[in-house]
């Protein structure tokens, strides 16, 4: 029968060598082809951002579906794999809105001339981060009854996403909007969705990876409860 | 209760004269100055673009490090409660 070291330890190579893939792609290639790829006409060469800020984008409104996902299993069905799936995903997505938020002002900077503009875009992702970290901070420290208030959070978390994602088509925004993806120039398209893939493949290594760290914790309360029930048994043995 | 009263309004009157002091300072600082014909286009590109690439990566690298982190201090008290439970 395989112990769960045997059986933890291809998945945790496969996990290691992709990781590692991701890294020579995301430091070598990926930069090359950047650089390499044609000037945008209108914004010069800052337009490159795009190639990583969108992907990160995306990335944070996955992980907020996901969360929410994992959220509605563990409310309606009591899904321990569901919140465990919840909880690393919130990670992810305030990991990747912590890059959206930082790579899009830095972008703003060359192309508006400010970092910031409080901008229906702009303003509807910070507060979908937001929400993301009030999740994390009710799971840290709001104690085992936290569970379900998180949940709810990142239900409100994924009704803001279609919003963040329609801000530019239905408010007078600064923003440029959702329909540059389709129209880029063929040379464009080739670096952005090559450097998209690789953000999903990281995106994927760092989500088996932190559910690998979840599944450890749910072992640990049940191995403690196990060890404490056997002590007790051990003390009622001695007793009699 | 009367040299209260007194100390407090010696205070509120400091403030209030480091404010009128002060304010002129502060309606300066608050000013801006419009530089001519410049294009925010023309600002150096470069930094930028590779400061929010490094940002994300840097990013994801202290994040690595915290979840490597934590995999090990799990893995180790996960080993340590099997052996107390092979123990008992």
């Amino acid at each position: 029968m395989p112990t769960a070291s045997t059986t933890t330890k291809p998945a945790s190579m496969i996990s290691f060598l992709v990781g590692v893939a991701v890294c020579v792609l995301g430091y070598v290639a990926v930069p090359q082809m950047i650089v390499g790829a044609p000037v945008e006409l209108t914004m010069g060469p800052v337009q490159k951002i795009f190639y990583f800020h969108v992907p990160c984008a995306w990335l944070l409104m996955l992980s907020v579906f996901v969360c929410a996902g994992g959220s509605v299993a563990f409310l309606f069905k009591g899904s321990e794999s569901g919140d465990r799936l919840a909880r690393s995903s919130a990670e992810l997505a305030v990991l990747f809105g912590l890059c959206v938020l930082v790579t899009g002002p830095l972008w703003g900077r060359v192309a508006w001339g400010v970092y910031w503009q409080w901008d229906a875009r702009l303003t509807s992702s910070l507060l979908l981060f937001l929400i993301m970290v009030a999740y994390l901070l009710a799971r840290k420290y709001g104690g085992p009854a936290s569970r379900k208030l998180a949940a709810a959070l990142a239900l409100f978390a994924a009704a803001d996403v279609p919003l963040v994602y329609v801000s530019v088509q239905i408010w007078r925004t600064i923003h440029p909007k959702t329909s540059v993806v389709p129209t880029l120039a063929p040379e464009m398209k080739t670096v952005f969705w090559t450097s998209t893939a690789l953000f999903i493949v990281l995106w994927f290594v760092l989500l088996s990876v932190r559910l690998r760290l979840e599944r450890l914790r749910a072992q640990i309360d049940e191995l403690t409860i196990d060890v404490e029930d056997a002590q007790e048994a051990r003390m009622e043995s001695k007793r009699t | 209760m009367m040299s209260f009263v007194s100390v407090n309004w010696r205070r509120f009157a400091l403030v209030v004269v480091a404010a009128v002091l002060v304010s002129p300072a502060s309606v300066l600082a608050a000013g801006y100055e419009k530089v001519p014909d410049r294009d925010p286009t023309t600002i150096a590109a470069n930094p930028f673009i590779a400061g929010a690439y490094s940002f994300i990566w840097v990013a994801v690298l202290v994040y690595v490090v915290v979840l490597a982190r934590g995999l090990q201090k799990a893995t180790s008290e996960v080993n340590d409660l099997r052996r107390k439970l092979d123990a008992s």
